[in-house]
């Protein structure tokens, strides 16, 4: 086994059941994720991407069914695991983040509450310093009296970032977090994130569809098309001399200054 | 070369509903006392244009109260009428109510609707004032007022009644849709080509928003029917036809004296008829909301 | 909110004051004389101008029109030319057209189509042909009526100095005074008839809405906790026919089952809490169809929403998301739907109470219909079209206290 290695994806199937079709979202993928790296999952919508990312810790809908496979993370076989076991890995070593920061939190609440939400569930009372959590993701501590419906889409991907590193996660993993963001935030987002690898020790699994936020700060890419990686490598291999027809399709289709 | 069909809203509609099981059993239902309905008023312009007194009218004091037997399938009423026969009538007048009512409620909801969202501006003020009026008015109260002030003229009184304080709630939902669909290009194009305000609304826009009209018929027929069994139960409405509501008045009191077949046959039926309505209009509603699209 | 309730005033003013005036008739009883109808209406401001004018009726004669056969002048000299569609009078002494003796503080004017000689409320009238005639006249004159004279119509109007003092002038100086009107089947002011009947139906109606509230809301949160479950389904389905069933049915099924056949509980009358516990049960039972699906709808809307699926990913297990997330932004709509109904409080049920005998609002204004009472039936609509507008306006209220995004301007 690896040592580096923290996630490892074997084969894994996830379908879903829908009038009686079946719909084959994650079709049999393989792909790891080392400690201390940004691996990227890229393809357009439907490539089963998203499927892939909350299947780590199964925040699958209800209705997805795991067929084969095996997801091993930091030497646990999640699939294997209870719900209960389950849940004390979600938020605490494994953390997430999501695509429309607006509506990923809970409007009636403030962001202090959320956040130390993230941390009472694993870590019993203890009060973490917010602020500092705050400060990680350079935001004022002021913020966490705010309700979501204050602040911009760039400072509650912000937050939510914080909040997914409350417990000090080994893996982020962020699905479309820069997408529906502004161009200039995104940036933003993407370099925090890339500093916080190195600070935080943190690998990262970056969900999206668009190569140019791959080509920011991906370390490795795995391209996805139907539910099937169809093209894997580090991120300049896969930009400069990509070999499959749709990987190069979706590189074109980045807009180039 | 294999003909291309694009499947409009109405073709996936039907396909849903074909795999919906209790939709096509409540259809069967309504179907099956549609034609009940259609039955009972053969029967009853039979009697009229000839003159003569059917059968459920027919009174006969010597076999009243008589338990359901072979020749009265559900039995006897307290007068000896035959209590099948007048359960076929109450489906009559049922379907008399929830059409008339609706004929009268749809086309003010949907005119007013439509101008309210088409025109905007004071007409739309004028409309959404009328209609939240209207709204506040205490339901069945008001519903009973209005039949009160036409007391005597039979069903007059509960058409009005239900009819002209039902529209409201089809009124808004068509004043949001054709809001919606005013900002859409379709509406536009046919804007600056030139048609009428009215051609748009009515040949355009409409069509388009059909469906409301028809899942709010389906839902507002069971509401309407079971409306009217509460007014003549009551004793305000209808007095000398069968109607379930009557009935069940009068087979009230001989239920407590152990005559159980005329209030159980109504009751079940009456059931029957507003259960499958309702879940027949649930089904169409979900089969042609565009938003369940997958 | 004001041009609502202006308008429900409005609308309440032309049901009740647009009526026919057999419901007058109606709930005056059997044996009406005229003068009646007149105290009748001048209790109620009917015998004024609708909205504006100088001219009403009066009960005391009705418009005749013989030419169209509507007329109840009667008397020896009185004939009925069938040809011509007139009367022929020969009137030898006075003749008193009036039912009863008119109020003689106002003048009234006669107007109509005659020919003849004679004498015409008090005036003197002379014409060979058919003329139009406009006569004023005082109380006093009205009554006389003399000579030979034909007529093809006439008809008798008050004279009302200030035009503004109509029937809607009246009915808003009314309820500026709290007066509702006066009930003739009761025999009492509608507002105390009113305040009498308030608590009985608040003590049906605030247990059947708590009781209901409950229930409905842990019935819709299991059926958010097994979503698509078996026991989500069976509620869905079990709403629907609860919805299904009538509510005449509702009552007739639990006089007759816990009622008669078990004798558990009363079934009428007011004398103490077991009276009210058989319809309170009704009406919860009856309300649960509707209601569980109602909550039901708005719990499974929060559960699809993006912010649920970031709790889950903090590691929430489904109860705590349910309570602390779900369950507080669904008190929103929750919220606006308990406020909405406070006007149906106090309407009380008007079924409950009139079949199990509960002394309540209600009672009194099945009863009302029933007997043709305008003055309770417009108040009891009237107050709760009122409430109704109160309570949209505390819904607002009640939003911005309860939702952070809703500010009040």
């Amino acid at each position: 086994m690896n040592q580096e290695n923290l996630l490892n994806i074997k084969n894994l199937k996830v379908y879903f059941n829908s009038d009686n079709n079946i719909i084959k979202a994650v079709d049999d993928i393989s792909f790891t994720v080392n400690k201390g790296e940004i691996v990227s999952l890229v393809g357009e919508s439907g490539s089963g991407k998203s499927i892939s990312a909350l299947s780590i810790t199964k925040l699958t809908p209800q209705s997805a069914k795991y067929l084969n496979g095996e997801i091993i993370y930091d030497n646990i076989d999640i699939l294997r695991l209870s719900d209960n076991n389950l849940r004390k890995i979600r938020g605490n070593s494994i953390g997430y983040i999501f695509q429309e920061p607006m509506t990923s939190f809970n409007p009636v609440l403030k962001i202090k509450d959320q956040i130390q939400e993230a941390i009472s569930m694993h870590n019993g009372n203890k009060v973490i310093n917010i602020d500092f959590l705050l400060s990680k993701v350079q935001l004022p501590s002021r913020i966490k009296n705010s309700y979501p419906h204050e602040m911009s889409g760039g400072q509650l991907q912000r937050c939510m970032i914080a909040m997914a590193l409350a417990c000090s996660p080994k893996l982020l993993i962020a699905d479309e977090p820069t997408t529906a963001l502004d161009v200039t935030i995104q940036k933003e987002i993407l370099d925090l994130l890339n500093s916080l690898k190195k600070t935080e020790g943190l690998s990262i699994l970056l969900i999206t569809h668009n190569f140019g936020v791959v080509s920011e700060i991906a370390d490795r890419v795995y391209v996805m098309q139907n539910g099937k990686i169809i093209e894997s490598g580090n991120t300049n291999e896969i930009l400069y001399f990509p070999k499959n027809e749709y990987t190069k399709k979706l590189i074109s289709a980045v807009p180039r200054m | 070369m294999k003909k291309f069909r694009s499947t409009g809203l109405w073709d996936d509609a039907f396909k849903r509903l074909k795999k919906d099981n209790i939709a096509m059993i409540s259809l069967f239902i309504v179907i099956f006392f549609t034609f009940l309905a259609i039955y009972g008023e053969l029967v009853y312009q039979y009697h009229e244009a000839l003159d003569l007194t059917p059968n459920y009218q027919k009174t006969n004091l010597e076999i009243a109260y008589t338990s359901p037997n072979m020749n009265h399938l559900m039995g006897t009423d307290g007068l000896g009428r035959d209590v099948m026969g007048r359960l076929v009538q109450g489906v009559r007048i049922a379907y008399k109510v929830g059409i008339i009512t609706s004929l009268i409620a749809i086309p003010i909801g949907v005119i007013l609707g439509c101008l309210a969202g088409y025109y905007g501006g004071k007409i739309d003020d004028f409309i959404v004032w009328f209609y939240s009026t209207v709204a506040s008015m205490p339901g069945l109260l008001f519903i009973l007022a209005i039949a009160m002030i036409f007391k005597g003229q039979g069903l007059l009184g509960i058409y009005l009644g239900i009819g002209l304080t039902t529209w409201v709630g089809l009124c808004r939902l068509i004043r949001g849709e054709v809001l919606k669909h005013k900002e859409l290009t379709y509406v536009q194009s046919a804007k600056v080509l030139g048609i009428s305000s009215s051609k748009i609304m009515f040949k355009h826009i409409l069509p388009n928003i059909f469906h409301i009209i028809i899942v709010t018929f389906t839902l507002r027929f069971p509401a309407a029917v079971g409306t009217e069994v509460i007014m003549s139960y009551l004793g305000i409405g209808v007095q000398n036809q069968p109607s379930w509501g009557l009935m069940i008045e009068s087979a009230r009191m001989r239920l407590w004296q152990g005559m159980w077949w005329e209030m159980t046959f109504v009751t079940i039926a009456l059931f029957l008829l507003v259960l499958s309505f309702n879940l027949l209009g649930d089904s169409l509603r979900d089969a042609l909301d565009p938003k369940l699209k997958d | 909110m004001v041009p609502t309730v202006l308008g429900v005033i409005f609308l309440t003013f032309i049901l009740f004051n647009i009526v026919p005036n057999d419901l007058a008739a109606i709930s005056l009883g059997k044996n009406v004389t005229p003068e009646m109808l007149e105290r009748f209406d001048e209790v109620r401001g009917l015998n004024l101008p609708l909205f504006f004018g100088k001219k009403a009726t009066t009960r005391s004669m009705n418009d005749q029109n013989f030419s169209k056969g509507m007329y109840d002048w009667r008397g020896d000299n009185i004939s009925y030319n069938l040809n011509g569609n007139y009367i022929s009078t020969n009137f030898k002494y006075n003749f008193n057209p009036l039912s009863f003796k008119l109020n003689e503080s106002y003048a009234y004017e006669w107007t109509g189509i005659a020919r003849g000689n004679g004498i015409i409320a008090g005036n003197e009238f002379n014409s060979e042909t058919w003329n139009n005639f406009k006569i004023i006249s005082s109380n006093k004159d009205s009554e006389v009526f003399f000579g030979n004279i034909d007529f093809k119509k006439i008809k008798i109007r008050k004279i009302i100095n200030n035009p503004f003092n109509s029937q809607l002038f009246f009915y808003f100086r009314q309820l500026s005074n709290a007066d509702f009107g006066y009930s003739e089947s009761f025999k009492q002011p509608v507002t105390k008839l009113i305040s009498d009947g308030i608590w009985p139906s608040l003590s049906l109606t605030i247990p059947i809405f708590f009781i209901g509230l409950f229930i409905s809301i842990f019935l819709s949160l299991i059926c958010a906790l097994y979503r698509n479950k078996f026991i989500d389904r069976f509620f869905v389905i079990l709403s629907v026919a609860l919805m299904s069933i009538n509510y005449v049915v509702y009552i007739v099924a639990g006089q007759y089952l816990l009622g008669f056949k078990m004798n558990i509980f009363p079934v009428w009358g007011y004398e103490s809490l077991s009276y009210l516990f058989l319809p309170v049960l009704i009406g919860v039972i009856s309300g649960l169809g509707s209601n569980i699906r109602f909550y039901r709808t708005i719990m499974l809307d929060e559960m699809y929403k993006d912010y649920v699926r970031t709790a889950y990913s903090k590691g929430a297990s489904k109860f705590r998301v349910l309570f602390k997330h779900i369950l507080k932004n669904a008190s929103i709509p929750i919220i606006t739907n308990v406020v909405i109904a406070i006007p149906f409080l106090y309407t009380g049920s008007l079924l409950l109470e009139n079949f199990f005998g509960i002394p309540g609002l209600g009672y009194l204004g099945i009863n009302a219909i029933l007997s043709a009472d305008i003055d309770v039936v417009r108040a009891l609509v009237l107050i709760g079209s009122l409430l109704f507008v109160l309570s949209n306006l505390l819904t607002d209220i009640c939003y911005a206290l309860v939702d952070p995004r809703v500010r009040l301007r």
